[in-house]
């Protein structure tokens, strides 16, 4: 019994002690919103096409699911109004300041972007409704010593082991291949029909040479960042290594959502976050994100 | 309080550690077969997934249909490649979605139609899916006489295609 109390003791002074997250988690939080309201605004010119095959495919929904809010009889006739409002919602918590219920109503919503586009998602569509969930859990105006700071940080910690796990597995279902250890499979990459964007893709990225470069680098990359990005002095190369390597995903594998849904997680591993904050609003706001703790 | 959230706080990273334990095969021959849906749902839930990894999926395929309306056959359309051409020519990422939605349901039938013949693929809620999504965006919601389909796999060196499957269907 007392080896649980100690464990649970270590646990929450590790949570107590950790630096002030409040505001990487401000900026993850704008940048999560905006992401979301980005892709349901672009994604609204097939909005009919999609919502017409989830009705079709699955039915009349009877029971009430948060999920599937949009499928419900009563909102078929509204459905552009449903999505208006929708993006309207999700723009205006991108500006706001942060509030429970308008978290778990942005969740909501990306439940039901989930629903209606689930043929058409990636990973980068479900983690980042995994992070807009876990932004539930946040409070930006969190104080040491307060419940809310260690829930802070303990999903600040989640969702940053989320990326490493995500990339761990990545490589790790590679260093498997024999077809990545030779550079093949990254051949087959850049001719992957409907992924390799041809228009952008340099003829000289298929050369066996340069193809065995990039496949040893990813997966050095896949497999490194999950141990590395702990210490500070690997962070500050890993970072923006990191967000090239994913605006090459986004640009080239046309994977755009998945390419700034992983920049966007970045953003809870950038140390200095609250000093840019600080030196952009000549201190007036500081406190906000940096409070001292009340006496 | 704080007691009770550091108890919930070990539970939610133990449950974690357990959702990401699911996705090695090794430890999945170990969970009983009920389990198994449930860690996918939850990997799913958290974003755990893999990319470039299958080889299955960087085969190539290419769908072509044509109607038979008005008393005559129309001329054969590419499915897929329309859209995703819209895609990086004017970075339309509405057009890549549904790309990857006719990607999905058309490759579906295939599976189907390979493994249990196209009689029996006609009957599947897929194939409703399928006919049902292609009528509606790709025929302006007019449910023509007749269908044809031909679904083709793509080489690249040698730069060839091998049709894989086609049938006609008179909804």
């Amino acid at each position: 019994m007392s080896r649980v109390q100690s464990f649970l003791t270590d646990v929450e002074t590790g949570l107590m002690n950790q630096k002030d997250s409040n505001a990487n988690l401000y900026w993850f939080r704008k940048a999560v919103y905006l992401l979301l309201l980005l892709k349901m605004l672009l994604v609204w010119p097939e909005l009919k096409t999609f919502y017409h095959h989830v009705t079709n495919a699955q039915g009349t929904i009877v029971g009430f699911s948060f999920s599937k809010l949009m499928f419900l009889p009563i909102f078929s006739s509204f459905v552009q109004l449903w999505w208006g409002l929708a993006c309207i919602v999700v723009a205006a918590a991108t500006v706001l300041s942060a509030k429970r219920w308008l978290s778990i109503l942005i969740f909501i919503i990306s439940l039901n972007y989930l629903s209606l586009f689930y043929l058409a998602t990636n990973s980068g569509d479900k983690l980042l409704n995994f992070f807009i969930f876990s932004l539930i859990f946040v409070n930006e105006k969190a104080l040491k010593q307060q419940v809310s700071w260690m829930l802070n940080n303990a999903t600040v910690l989640l969702v940053k082991i989320n990326i490493c796990a995500v990339y761990f597995l990545n490589g790790y279902g590679k260093i498997l291949k024999s077809s990545w250890w030779d550079g093949s499979f990254m051949q087959k990459v850049w001719e992957l029909e409907y992924y390799t964007n041809l228009h952008l893709v340099p003829q000289w990225f298929s050369n066996p040479t340069v193809c065995l470069v990039t496949s040893w680098l990813v997966m050095l990359f896949e497999l490194g960042f999950p141990f590395l990005i702990w210490f500070s002095t690997m962070r500050k190369w890993l970072v923006p290594i990191g967000l090239i390597f994913h605006i090459f995903i986004a640009l080239f594998l046309s994977l755009p959502d998945f390419g700034l849904t992983m920049a966007a997680a970045y953003l809870l591993f950038v140390d200095k976050m609250g000093k840019v904050w600080s030196l952009k609003n000549n201190g007036n706001k500081k406190k906000r994100f940096n409070p001292e703790p009340l006496p | 309080m704080k007691r009770f959230v550091i108890i919930f706080i070990a539970g939610v990273f133990a449950v974690y550690a357990l959702v990401f334990l699911s996705a090695f095969v090794f430890v999945q021959k170990l969970m009983p077969a009920v389990l198994k849906p449930k860690f996918q749902q939850a990997r799913n839930f958290v974003g755990l997934g893999t990319l470039f990894v299958s080889e299955a999926s960087m085969r190539a395929y290419s769908t072509s249909y044509r109607f038979y309306q008005d008393g005559k056959w129309t001329d054969w359309y590419f499915l897929e490649e329309p859209l995703f051409e819209e895609y990086v020519s004017k970075g339309r990422l509405a057009s890549l979605k549904h790309n990857r939605l006719d990607k999905y349901l058309s490759q579906k039938i295939v599976r189907i139609g390979r493994k249990s013949g196209n009689a029996q693929m006609m009957k599947s809620k897929e194939f409703q899916a399928f006919t049902s999504h292609l009528f509606y965006s790709h025929n302006q919601n007019r449910k023509p006489d007749s269908l044809q389909i031909i679904v083709r796999q793509k080489f690249r060196q040698p730069e060839t295609v091998k049709t894989i499957f086609k049938f006609k269907y008179q909804p």
